[in-house]
């Protein structure tokens, strides 16, 4: 018995087993890629997609009503695959393209998705350096107490691309992005996901077994990654708890005590905007700009560590985006805010500040701006110098 | 000496003369001219015959209309533009004067 899946190849319906599919899907996946830098690719490839749909449509007349990996295969011959195409055709194209011709690959840095414990780093430089990624593990782990560790994983994170497509995932590994490569990655894929199935019914192909060969002699590491992952991904866990309320209650909870050169007054973030800004929407615009652009960090850490913790990987791919145009937008709006803020700070003849506001005048008159107070309210200071102080300084 | 690339390169030179002169003939559609040109030997796997068709479209010496068929997909019938006429004159003129010359070298060995 053989599964069968249904293609439709320039507007027509076809019925392909399951190895024809995957090997005709490989098939056209590696002309896409050898026609990308022609002019007109698509129309090149869909010309021959229109080809094989007529073929296909001359084998499926009368009793037979599924295509066969011999037909793909004979289609295949029929067609040429990319390098014959390359060496038959007349025009200015280089000689055969390197990749195809086989052996020196450029190898690109990708994360890797399928051997990875947080983003797939380490897994992907390993593939990259062609070492065991037990060994760049370890070394992350050392660099973590040496305090550097963390921020760079972070930053490695965010600037290596994640290896997708099975094309990609061969060129992490360095190898020919060629039909049979990318037929055999996309069927280790699916041993992949098939699981103990593919090793009851007693083929394994190499790298299955490998990895489990692998995974044996890693028993130890593997678990110890586990409880070092925990841990620290806890502790991450907490700092961001930590910075948050403390972020939130500076937002919205009362003003705090802070004492400088032994003079105390009181100080909070809506208070300090409202010396700022005199519009009270402005206030709330710049409240939002904050919980955007400094909140989101924090939820970002929260979420990480969660996730070392509890050993879970997110499943919306839409998630990491979204959060990246949140905190952009709130950084646009801090952006404005502060433009704004910085106009109607211009505009200002000397002026008033509220009774809260001793900090600015401590950081006036340490920069040699004279304030001064009113006798009937002392709370209130007054600013006497002419020259505005410079905003930048 | 690769025989097989040798014979690939002596193809190769004439195979954009040959398509332009079976289509300033008769238009056709991609897959009548892989009969055309696999009769003839010209052709050796079909898949060339696409970005060549379509680079010649790109540099306007052939153009195409869409056509429904019965039972298979919809066929693009490419024929020859005006310039496409001058550029296979040029090199009708160009084989003639190779086959002579080619026929005088061989021959006279």
């Amino acid at each position: 018995m053989k599964k069968t899946l249904t293609a439709n190849i320039s507007g027509m319906v076809f019925y392909l087993d399951e190895d024809a599919y995957n090997k005709l899907g490989a098939y056209l996946s590696t002309l896409r890629r050898h026609f990308s830098k022609e002019e007109g690719s698509d129309e090149i490839v869909s010309g021959i997609e229109g080809r094989i749909a007529e073929m296909f449509d001359q084998k499926v007349s009368g009793q037979k009503e599924v295509i066969s990996i011999g037909d793909v295969d004979e289609i295949i011959r029929q067609l040429g695959e990319p390098a014959q195409i390359s060496q038959e055709e007349p025009g200015e194209r280089k000689p055969p393209e390197p990749e195809y011709a086989g052996q020196t690959v450029n190898k690109r840095l990708y994360r890797d998705p399928d051997d990875r414990y947080i983003g797939g780093v380490c897994g992907g430089m390993g593939a990259f350096f062609n070492i065991d990624p037990t060994w760049i593990r370890v070394a992350f782990l050392l660099a973590l107490f040496m305090s550097f560790g963390l921020l760079l994983y972070i930053i490695l994170w965010i600037v290596i691309p994640m290896a997708r497509t099975t094309a990609e995932k061969l060129e992490m590994r360095g190898e020919a992005p060629n039909l049979s490569n990318i037929e055999r990655s996309i069927r280790e894929e699916m041993e992949g996901v098939k699981g103990p199935a593919s090793t009851l019914e007693g083929e394994e192909t190499e790298k299955v077994y490998r990895k489990r060969v692998k995974s044996n002699a890693n028993e130890f590491f593997s678990v110890l990654f586990k409880i070092i992952a925990i841990i620290v991904g806890l502790v991450i866990l907490l700092v961001g708890l930590v910075l948050l309320v403390g972020f939130l209650f500076s937002l919205f909870g009362g003003p705090v005590n802070i004492t400088l050169d032994n003079r105390s007054f009181l100080f909070n973030i809506p208070s300090a905007l409202e010396t700022y800004f005199i519009s009270p929407r402005m206030v709330v615009f710049a409240t939002v700009a904050l919980l955007l652009s400094l909140g989101i960090p924090f939820l970002v850490l929260i979420y990480i560590g969660a996730m070392m913790a509890f050993q879970f990987k997110s499943s919306w791919r839409y998630l990491g985006p979204i959060t990246f145009i949140l905190w952009l937008t709130g950084l646009i709006l801090l952006f404005f805010v502060m433009i704004s803020g910085v106009r109607h700070y211009r505009a200002q003849k000397p002026f008033s500040v509220s009774p809260q506001s001793g900090f600015i005048k401590y950081a006036w008159n340490h920069k040699g701006i004279e304030t001064t107070t009113d006798d009937q309210n002392p709370e209130n200071i007054y600013l006497l110098s002419a020259s505005r102080p410079e905003i930048a300084g | 000496m690769n025989l097989e690339n040798t014979k690939a390169q002596m193809r190769k030179g004439v195979l954009e003369f040959c398509i332009l002169s079976l289509l300033a003939n008769k238009e056709a559609y991609a897959s009548e001219l892989i009969q055309t040109l696999k009769e003839s030997k010209l052709l050796v796997v079909e898949g060339t015959i696409y970005p060549l068709l379509t680079r010649l479209k790109n540099d306007g010496l052939l153009s195409y209309r869409w056509e429904e068929s019965t039972g298979g997909p919809p066929r693009k019938y490419y024929f020859v533009t005006p310039l496409g006429e001058k550029f296979l004159e040029e090199l009708r003129k160009t084989w003639n004067d190779l086959a002579e010359a080619v026929n005088f070298a061989t021959s006279s060995s």
